[in-house]
């Protein structure tokens, strides 16, 4: 008789393999029926159970209370080898006895279904060990789905276990199950028929059981004068992480890693990173003593070697300790392998120059984090087959596949990315059209559509956005494409294309918002020159401002004017995004936030203390909250708030995936998501809603605000509040301020989402074409300069019109209503409601799964539907544009298309570049 | 309408929407302070 021993991780499929062998012939035996055998009423073990942890281990029909036993025993190693030793002898004898069974019924094969069958140092009983293991995200999904336990049990009870890796490496035949069930079958057949003797063609597919390891070569300890990480700090950092092998390579140290490696023998490869006589680093991998430093290239080389260690060439390139290939040409005999990914590196064209030298030279790329902060730890990492030994190691990595993101692409502190996320949502629209809405729109009574809209459309759709930012970053993808490839796990090809849709929008957004805001910077010099002072009345102002943004009307404003202050938001911005994501857009969010509340205060408060002119401030706030009951009846108003909160929040754009991208899987995503969002509703609600509207009531009275607000967000916040600033008692200087404060508030409140739109496009180009951050920004930049050119020269015709329609407010709802499809059913809610829940600070209420997955999309498309039929068709067809500026639309349209097109023909060329540097 | 005044609707309905938005910024913040917590690896900075 044949035994077979089955084992496995959890989840993987060892019962569907047992029921597949026990319909094969096969008698079974399955060792957790037997445990539950042993402890049934009026069996022996039942009774010691009682004697050992008390009368309370029974329900009240006498059998076994076992949730009451497992809380016992879950966290107490004492109490859990007390019944081990209880039921394993019971179990171990019954076992016996069943096979013995078994053999007198002339079974030919016993199947003994074992978890911890390797753990309880079993094998020897078996002929043949069998394990079957999965992909821990996949075996994850399994038992959450089919036992209802959460992430962090199914982690906890994994970890209790041998890895899969270890079993697989002890087992005689392994069965790979990461895919459906008859590929179980076939699998499983090929195994039975090889254990049987009925086939051998198990061995060769048993040799293709992919065993892949994340391994980190490159890090420091405290024993690094330049890194204060404790050595079992690393460790433990290292496995939350789920690296499989680091490399501990301190500066001329090697105590450190002797350390780590004491902690954790399977972790850690001992190494050293040794300044030779050159100069130069130089590193040993697998070493066994201390390397002095010192010595010539060649020395080290020969001393690692000595050693039966791997010489292995970190950042050969790097701009402060690298080298030439002159140098390289005359020792390379000297080198097993070379570091072609460190994430420290800032720029990439270095890694890749490394990559280049050794790839032309047949050296095995390695990558490491050059970690000296617990949180680099894993930026970079190679995943490589596993290995035994420098020897297999060197095979090992010839495999292996570079996986990295260079470590300036972080955040440096959580209210500074709140501040960031926040000034991304607050724009113009919270100050100009928000109040414009709420009064067109019931006035008070369009708050509850508004917060409804809020609750089941924004808080949720912003916390998928920001969980498929962070989960894409995982990957190294700052841009919608990759991230949408994630997410279906590389398995449709549609969705990375799809997903350009995240480029392409806040591209297109960027260049035409770019133009209106440096429109307020021009105005906020204009207040302070007092350049429209004297034109107090509503046309004259508005004459102004036309003129202003007509490049050829001269009348007020030479053509340059508005060029000129366009440049200067561009040069701005360039140096902002140029300086990185922590030193750029953090910083001007940290100093700019503050500044744009403090103004929104000043003028609120100034506002309401406006004595009553046309009318009160009393009667401006009356004009916006006014209910009108029957305006909750109309679909409109509904929609105009899903509306108004996709602007808010700058939802379906892309930008709060890329600004999510930089996060870690272990950082915090719904409260700071909500914080988010509360303080862009704060911004909007409580100081949108009091500044303009309420000012324009009081000097040109309800009608001539409704007049106002008719015309649009630029007449109100420009026309209007010019005439209005003009108005103001007091001392013209004073006036003059207030209008600086309004139209800087304004600059400030469209800066901040400019360079969230324009993140998206540079981090593309950085990660799809190993682009210098600089050289990304020049180039869009640039870009942007060229393109706005023809909405500066344009505007008149209605040209940013159709961009702010079809890419700005149409195209949100469809890319919205995209991602929410591939989050809730392609990735599955499931996994994306432990996704979000990773690390987090605050439970999403149980009931937003049920909304996330059927309720927002509803909205979604209801929206999607209702806009396509009352606008997009209209808009499409350009019914009620002045005939003069029809072939200016269409231009705008072919330019939007043209992009559109560039985008996706960018993102095949990057992923055809990835994929031929991976081969 | 009651020119120069507001009516106690509108008042009403200003407070209570304000009021909600100041409450749910203060009870983020409030959380966020109280759990101390920084972004991964912050601290280590």
């Amino acid at each position: 008789m044949i035994r077979i021993g089955l084992t496995g991780t959890m989840g993987a499929g060892k019962s569907t393999v047992g029921d597949l062998f026990e319909s094969w012939g096969a008698r079974r035996v399955d060792a957790d029926v037997l445990a539950r055998k042993v402890v049934e009423p009026g069996q022996p073990a039942l009774e010691a159970i009682r004697g050992a942890f008390g009368a309370g281990m029974l329900r009240a029909d006498g059998s076994l209370d076992r949730a009451a036993l497992r809380a016992i025993v879950f966290d107490d190693p004492d109490s859990l080898r007390r019944l081990e030793a209880i039921i394993h002898p019971t179990v171990d004898r019954l076992r016996a006895a069943l096979l013995e069974e078994a053999r007198a019924d002339g079974a030919r094969v016993a199947l003994l279904e074992i978890p911890l069958l390797f753990e309880k140092d079993l094998p020897d009983e078996f002929d043949a060990v069998i394990v079957v293991d999965a992909p821990a995200d996949v075996r994850l999904r399994r038992v959450c789905e089919s036992r209802g336990l959460t992430s962090e049990e199914f982690s906890a009870m994994d970890a209790a276990q041998w890895p899969g890796e270890r079993k697989r490496a002890a087992a005689d035949y392994v069965i790979w199950n990461d895919d459906d069930l008859a590929s179980l079958e076939s699998e499983a057949r090929e195994v039975w028929d090889a254990v049987t003797g009925a086939s051998s063609a198990y061995e060769a597919r048993a040799q293709a059981v992919p065993v892949e390891w994340g391994v980190d070569l490159h890090m420091h300890t405290s024993a690094s004068p330049d890194c204060l990480s404790a050595p079992e700090d690393v460790v433990r950092r290292a496995r939350e992480i789920g690296l499989d092998r680091i490399a501990i390579t301190d500066h001329d140290q090697i105590d450190g890693a002797f350390e780590a490696r004491a902690l954790d023998p399977d972790l850690v490869i001992v190494g050293e990173e040794v300044r030779t006589a050159e100069g130069l680093d130089l590193m040993g991998l697998f070493l066994t003593r201390h390397i002095p430093p010192g010595g010539t290239f060649r020395e080290v080389a020969e001393e690692i070697r000595r050693q039966g260690g791997v010489v292995y060439l970190p950042h050969p390139f790097d701009s402060h300790r690298g080298t030439t290939e002159e140098f390289l040409e005359g020792v390379r005999d000297c080198i097993d392998a070379v570091e072609g990914f460190n994430a420290r590196i800032h720029d990439p064209r270095r890694n890749q120059r490394a990559q280049n030298w050794a790839l032309a030279n047949g050296f095995p790329l390695g990558a490491g984090s050059d970690a000296h902060l617990l949180s680099e730890i894993g930026r970079a990492r190679v995943v490589m087959p596993a290995f035994s030994g420098p020897a297999e190691f060197l095979a090992a990595l010839s495999e292996g596949k570079i996986q990295g993101r260079a470590s300036s692409y972080r955040w440096g502190t959580r209210i500074g990315l709140i501040l960031a996320m926040a000034g991304n949502a607050v724009g113009l629209g919270n100050f100009l059209r928000f109040p414009v809405q709420a009064a067109q729109n019931g006035g008070g009574t369009f708050m509850i559509p508004y917060f409804v809209s809020f609750l089941v459309l924004g808080i949720p759709l912003m916390w998928i956005e920001w969980g498929i930012g962070r989960y894409g970053g995982r990957f190294g993808h700052g841009t919608v494409p990759g991230m949408f490839d994630a997410l279906t796990d590389g398995r449709k090809t549609w969705a990375k294309y799809a997903g350009v849709l995240g480029l392409f929008m806040p591209l297109v957004v960027f260049i035409y918002y770019t133009y209106v805001v440096s429109w307020m910077l021009g105005f906020s010099f204009f207040s302070l020159t007092g350049a429209y002072f004297g034109l107090d009345e509503v046309e004259h102002m508005r004459g102004f401002l036309a003129s202003y943004q007509n490049l050829f009307d001269s009348s007020v404003h030479g053509g340059w004017v508005a060029l000129l202050f366009f440049l200067a938001t561009l040069s701005f911005l360039g140096w902002v995004l140029s300086r990185g994501i922590s030193g750029g857009i953090e910083r001007l969010a940290l100093i700019g936030m503050p500044i744009l509340f403090l103004f929104a205060f000043l003028l609120a408060a100034r506002v309401l203390t406006l004595p009553a002119a046309a009318a009160s401030p009393m009667a401006g706030l009356n004009f916006i909250w006014n209910p009108e009951w029957s305006s909750l009846a109309e679909p409109r108003v509904w929609l105009a708030a899903a509306g108004q909160m996709f602007f808010t929040l700058s939802l379906g754009m892309g930008t709060i995936h890329t600004y999510a991208s930089y996060l870690s899987e272990r950082d915090d995503i719904t409260l700071t998501g909500l914080s988010t969002g509360a303080t862009n509703e704060f911004a909007e609600v409580v100081l949108g809603g009091t500044i303009a509207i309420p000012a324009a009531v009081v000097f040109f009275g309800v009608e001539g605000a409704q007049e106002v607000a008719r015309g649009g967000p630029f007449d109100l916040g420009i026309v209007a509040m010019g005439v209005v600033f003009q108005g103001l008692p007091g001392p013209e200087f004073l006036a003059r301020l207030t209008g600086f404060l309004w139209f800087f508030l304004l600059f400030i409140a469209g800066i901040t989402s400019a360079v969230a739109q324009a993140s998206p496009a540079i981090s593309f180009m950085q990660e799809g074409f190993r682009w210098r951050r600089r050289q990304a920004v020049r180039a869009l930049m640039l870009l942007a300069l060229a393109v706005g050119m023809l909405h500066v020269v344009f505007y008149p015709t209605g040209f940013m019109d159709e961009w702010d329609y079809w890419a700005g407010t149409f195209g949100l709802v469809i890319f919205a209503a995209i991602e929410i499809t591939l989050f809730s059913f392609v990735f599955g809610i499931d996994r994306g409601w432990d996704e979000l829940h990773r690390g987090a600070d605050l439970r999403i209420p149980a009931v937003y799964k049920p909304i996330m997955k059927w309720v927002t999309p509803a909205f979604l498309y209801t929206l999607l539907i209702w806009w396509g039929l009352t606008e997009a068709v209209p808009q499409l067809l350009m019914e009620g544009k002045d005939p003069a500026d029809i072939g200016y639309l269409w231009l705008s349209r072919a330019v939007m298309l043209i992009l559109l097109v560039a985008g996706l023909v960018l993102v095949r060329v990057a992923w055809r570049r990835e994929e031929g540097s991976r081969t | 309408m009651i020119t120069g005044e507001i009516t106690p609707f509108a008042l009403g309905f200003m407070i209570a929407s304000m009021a909600s938005v100041t409450l749910l910024v203060v009870y983020c913040y409030a959380r966020i302070l109280r759990g101390g917590r920084q972004l991964d690896g912050e601290a280590d900075d």
